[in-house]
């Protein structure tokens, strides 16, 4: 248990320490400008070394309290849930505090600056034939993949379920040994297919909103290159990457058929695959990142709260790609974005109530 | 700037936030513009209203305002599968309205021509370049 924390958190920590370097090269801290130079400034490498200091210092206090009741001995499993949950919230939020403090002292730093390649009274788009060729995304089509596993699932069970042994292991340990048992039913095999469609909805819906978000610097056509090419690679990571979490149920539905799956090795597979689809994500990310600015670049800091937020109620998006990290976010100025944060909280909610309610 | 630009292939629209032009007048302007210097094509796409307010970060009833307006004058036409279409070889382009508007416009540029002392031929020349202009572009 010590160890999964310790790897958990130590990753949480360093991925703080290195969000400087999981943005384009003209973004630091949420703050835009016109080009990479701005990295060699000595003000930012101040800024830089400032950040990265406190970071590494706030992560190792909190950790040494922690690791101190990691060494109690017997402790139950839910006291150490608890500390491990709260541990991490309290880290991703204490984290937060260098990062505003270096957003502030990098607009601070931008006040000095006079960027002629930065504006902030126009916005050039390309229109057309080709810049639509460009925008072009992965149609909804393309996320009936994610059906395929399910079907295979439901053809798997209907062929094997009459030779099914009549008790069913249902949970394996980290070591990949059976440790719970049920008899063989109906609704114990539903719940690897309910598991597969929530998991091809929730793919669904996240490759829906998020293949036409816009990127985080704007200005010309040119002020986010490679960003096209990144988005189209990113809806078909996601479908790649939810067919991989899918796949596991195929295994379980495999292994209530008897078939003797050697769950330990799975598991390495499973996370072998996981680790490397996250290294290709990272390496197409940091490709894009290679190009600064290819033309004017549009300043809308005021649009990024905190350098981290994004706030734009006549912007149609309800996803944006994210100014600092991989992925994408949300437009709290679009009042969707709101109900998108209540449905996860009540989802969070809910489990929480269910879980203390055993 | 960006290189793949610099053959003036593209058709570049630019929305001045600062101007006294309403925005939807220029996104409108921007297109004829383009049709009219040929570097959007008669079936090209445009982009569709969300993606075009979310690129210029500007609200949706903005750019639907520009597309209406376009389609009315007969610049685009919206098609069930492909969304709005540039429509360079619509109906009704040398329309008795606009050469009615047209002649207002004129009217007033000649007549504040001609109380400044600016000669018939400069004015002209004027124009003439401004076609040159768009023909030398066209491809």
């Amino acid at each position: 248990m010590l160890i999964n924390f310790c790897v958990i958190y130590s990753l949480i920590a360093a991925f703080a320490v290195v969000h400087p370097w999981l943005s384009r090269k003209n973004v630091l801290f949420g703050v835009v400008f016109g080009g990479v130079q701005i990295r060699a400034n000595p003000g930012t490498k101040k800024i830089l070394r400032r950040f990265i200091a406190w970071s590494a210092v706030i992560a190792a206090a909190l950790a040494v309290p922690c690791i101190l009741f990691f060494l109690i001995p017997a402790k139950s499993d839910a006291d150490t849930a608890l500390v491990f949950t709260v541990a991490v919230l309290v880290l991703v939020g204490a984290e937060g505090v260098p990062f505003i403090a270096a957003n502030r002292a990098m607009k601070a730093l931008k006040e000095t600056i006079h960027d002629p390649n930065l504006v902030s009274d126009s916005i050039t788009v390309e229109l057309g034939a080709d810049a639509e060729k460009d925008k072009k995304t992965f149609s909804g089509a393309w996320f009936l993949l994610l059906m395929v596993p399910i079907a295979i699932s439901v053809v798997l069970i209907a062929v094997f379920y009459p030779s099914m042994p009549d008790t069913i292991a249902t949970h394996y340990n980290a070591a990949g040994a059976a440790d719970a048992w049920q008899a063989k039913s109906a609704g114990v095999l539903v719940f690897p297919i309910t598991m597969q469609v929530v998991l091809a909805a929730v793919f669904f819906l996240i490759g829906i909103f998020m293949r036409n978000a816009p990127s985080a610097v704007k200005g010309s056509p040119g002020a986010a290159p490679g960003y096209g090419a990144f988005r189209r690679f990113l809806n078909g990571w996601l479908i790649g990457f939810g067919l991989l979490v899918q796949a596991n149920f195929i295994i379980i539905i495999l292994l209530y058929a008897g078939w003797g799956m050697d769950m330990g090795a799975w598991i390495t597979v499973f996370l072998a695959l996981t680790i490397a689809s996250v290294a290709i994500l990272f390496a197409a990310f940091f490709r894009m990142r290679q190009r600064g600015p290819e033309g004017k670049v549009y300043d809308d800091d005021s649009r990024w709260k905190a350098g981290m937020f994004y706030y734009n109620p006549s912007d149609p998006s309800i996803f944006v790609e994210k100014r600092t990290g991989i992925g994408q976010t949300l437009n709290f100025g679009h009042p969707a974005a709101w109900v998108i944060i209540g449905a996860i909280a009540a989802v969070v909610v809910f489990s929480l109530v269910i879980s203390l309610g055993k | 700037m960006y290189n793949k630009y610099n053959g003036g292939a593209a058709m570049l629209l630019t929305v001045d936030f600062e101007s006294a032009l309403p925005i939807y007048q220029q996104i409108r302007n921007g297109v004829v513009q383009g049709i009219a210097d040929g570097s959007l094509h008669d079936g090209d796409p445009l982009p569709s209203v969300r993606a075009l307010a979310s690129e210029l970060g500007v609200n949706l009833h903005t750019v639907n305002k520009a597309y209406h307006l376009l389609k009315i004058e007969g610049f685009v036409k919206m098609q069930r599968s492909r969304g709005t279409v540039v429509s360079a070889l619509g109906p009704g382009r040398d329309s008795k309205d606009f050469m009615e508007a047209a002649g207002i416009v004129l009217k007033n540029i000649v007549s504040e021509a001609a109380a400044r002392s600016i000669g018939r031929e400069k004015l002209t020349g004027m124009i003439n370049n401004l076609y040159n202009e768009l023909e030398g572009t066209k491809k």
